[in-house]
This record gives structure tokens, C-alpha cells and sequence, in this order.
């Protein structure tokens, strides 16, 4: 049971990264980068 | 650019008429698991994982308009997020069919001054950008920043990102002082906000080296082109299509430099294609460009025509007007 309980920490823990993601949708912007041809 | 704050997920009346079960499953269920699908599908496109992230987009977007409405916030930010996403694979028309319809909801449910309105003409300037027309491009961009630096003040990384990004369309006019005091101005903002090692300070390091490159300062180029690149690897990978452009415009330095068989802009372009045929494919404007590039170092350095048809990109394809002339 505690090893099943160890077990399932570490698997919330491991996807505690998705949190921010699911709190709050963010607006992405874009670069406007250079690429040079060359003529 | 980082990204702002999204829009309120609940739109009001969005339940209305709607059984409770469904409303509750809508807020409970619905919400997280668009944000959580959007979330990875930008996720995985800051990675450069282009194809991965659109249909994660396309799955994310059929969820929340079925389930939220076609207005809904939560789908304005998804549609703006796949803007973003159809300029960095080359899929100009979807952005701009995409961008008008999320400036038109935004302006709409939030006004015409909201600062998140001033992300979607900044992307819209960017889209016009990476089709080469910086004439349509300008008038979006200084809407853009004029509104985010009202709401944020000067010194705020997100509208050093909109100076860079204008910054970046007057140079594609040609107008190359009035660029580079842009690139300054927010390469200060960004190394004094972010430290040393972002993505936004790469790619204007990398915007600026072009700019020497073409107004003839190419020992400064090098050097900024080095830092772009050295950044780019460390933050997004050695594999990441943002690296492909740095490796791409330092080949165009070595080749205009010059050596003995072009030995080191062979080996940059080289790399340069393989990611860019990897993560674009074969026909994106910007593999395109660096196949150009590539083989008319190959025609300079074996006259006899046989490095062209030995490289296994095959067909030769025209610059866009998009890429700026080195």
C-alpha cells in the first residue's frame, strides 16, 4: 500500500508540469527572423 | 516572445439554454482539457515539432468550438496559437483567414485597445513578414506595439519583442538605421529582463548580424551570429528550425568571405538543410532558400555543374521574395 501510494506521487509529481497549461491559456506571439538568400 | 496571459475562460451565457450536466461538464472537463491540448500543441511547436503540434492544434480546436462555441476566448487564443503556427510552416493563407477571424472576435468581446488584441497585430505583422511584404506588414506591427506600450510601459520585454519585430520589417524595406536602433533598443530591454541566455535575444542577435552582414560589417556579423547560435543550441536544440536560419545566414557570410573550396559554408549549409528538411519538409520557403543558397556555392566551387545534381535535395526551387538578399 505505501509503495503503491510512493508510486502514485511520483507519478503526479512527474506531471506536475502540465499544471500551469491547464490553469491558464496563453496567447502566443511569433519572431520575425532574418534569413538571408544569397543572390 | 514570451506569451501574455490568456483571455477569461467563461464566457458569459455560454451555458444558456444548455442542460446543467452539460454546462457543468463544459466548465469542469471542457476548459481544462482545451487548455491542456492548446497548452501542448504550443508546446510542442516552440520545439519545433510543427506536425505534432498541428494536430494536437486541429484535435484541440474541433473539441472547443463543438463544445464551447465558435467565439469562445478559449478558442480565440487556440486560433490565434495556430496563427503562429501556420506562419512557422509556411501556411500563409490559413494564418491570415485564421488571424482576422481571432481580431475579430478579440476586438469585439474585449475592444479595440486590449492589450491581447496588440499580440494578434503583432502576429499578423509577423505573417506578412514571412511572405516578404513589409510594406503590409509595418502598419500591423506599430499597432501592435503602440497598444502594448501604452499598457506596458517601454521597458517591458514583451514590447522590446514588438520594437525587434518592427525592427525586423523596416530592415526588410531597407531601411537599415532606423532597424538596427530598433534591434538595440530591444536587446537592451531583453539582456537587462532575461539574462543572457533567451530565445527573443538569439533571434535579434541573429537579425542584427544580417543587418551588419548586408551593410558590410561582417566581423561584427560573425560575432553575433556566433551568440545567436550558441544561444539557439543551449535553449532550443541543436535540431530546432530557428538554428537552421543562424546556420544558413553564417554559411552566406563564409561563401561572401570566400576559401579555398568554401569547405566551411558547405558544412553549415549542409547541417542548415538537414533540419530544415526535417522539421519543415522539402518544400517550405526556408529550405527552399537554403537549397538555393547551398547550390550556387556548389556551381561556384565545382563549375562543372556536377555538385548541383550530386546534392540529394533535387529540384531547385526559387528564393522567396520572403528571404532578404545577402
Amino acid at each position: 500500500m505505501k509503495k503503491l501510494a510512493v508510486m502514485l506521487l511520483g507519478v503526479l509529481t512527474s506531471l506536475a508540469w502540465l499544471l500551469p497549461m491547464i490553469a491558464e491559456a496563453r496567447l502566443a506571439g511569433n519572431h520575425n527572423e532574418t534569413l538571408l538568400a544569397d543572390e | 516572445m514570451r506569451p501574455v496571459a490568456g483571455i477569461a475562460t467563461e464566457r458569459p451565457g455560454a451555458a444558456k439554454g444548455s442542460r446543467p450536466l452539460r454546462a457543468i461538464l463544459r466548465s469542469v472537463c471542457v476548459g481544462p482539457l482545451v487548455r491542456l491540448l492548446g497548452g501542448l500543441a504550443d508546446r510542442a511547436r516552440r520545439a519545433g515539432r510543427y506536425e505534432r503540434s498541428a494536430r494536437l492544434f486541429h484535435a484541440c480546436r474541433a473539441i472547443a468550438e463543438r463544445w464551447l462555441g465558435p467565439a469562445h476566448p478559449e478558442v480565440v487564443t487556440l486560433l490565434n496559437n495556430l496563427g503562429v503556427l501556420c506562419k512557422y510552416r509556411g501556411h500563409f493563407a490559413e494564418g491570415w483567414e485564421i488571424y482576422r477571424r481571432a481580431l475579430t472576435i478579440t476586438e469585439a468581446t474585449l475592444g479595440p485597445r486590449d492589450p491581447r488584441v496588440a499580440v494578434i497585430y503583432h502576429n499578423l505583422a509577423g505573417l506578412a513578414h514571412a511572405e516578404g511584404r513589409h510594406t503590409v506588414a509595418e502598419p500591423y506591427a506599430r499597432r501592435g506595439l503602440e497598444l502594448r506600450e501604452q499598457a506596458l510601459g517601454p521597458d517591458h520585454p514583451d514590447v522590446a519583442a514588438d520594437v525587434a519585430a518592427l525592427g525586423a520589417i523596416l530592415d526588410g524595406q531597407g531601411r537599415h538605421d532606423e532597424a538596427e536602433t530598433l534591434y538595440r533598443r530591444a536587446l537592451a530591454v531583453f539582456a537587462k529582463h532575461l539574462g543572457s541566455e533567451h530565445e527573443d535575444l538569439a533571434v535579434t542577435f541573429n537579425n542584427l548580424a544580417a543587418l551588419c552582414q548586408v551593410t558590410g560589417r561582417l566581423a561584427e556579423a560573425e560575432q553575433l551570429y556566433e551568440r545567436a547560435l550558441a544561444i539557439k543550441e543551449r535553449v532550443l536544440g541543436a535540431r530546432h528550425p530557428e538554428v537552421g536560419v543562424t546556420l544558413n545566414n553564417l554559411a552566406v557570410l563564409h561563401r561572401r568571405r570566400g576559401g579555398p573550396d568554401g569547405g566551411a559554408a558547405r558544412a553549415l549549409y549542409r547541417r542548415a538543410l538537414s533540419i530544415f528538411k526535417a522539421s519543415l519538409g522539402a518544400h517550405h520557403p526556408r529550405t527552399a532558400t537554403c537549397r538555393a543558397n547551398y547550390q550556387r556555392l556548389l556551381r561556384e566551387t565545382n563549375p562543372s555543374g556536377g555538385g548541383v545534381a550530386s546534392h540529394p535535395g533535387g529540384q531547385i526551387l526559387s528564393p522567396p521574395s520572403a528571404a532578404r538578399r545577402g
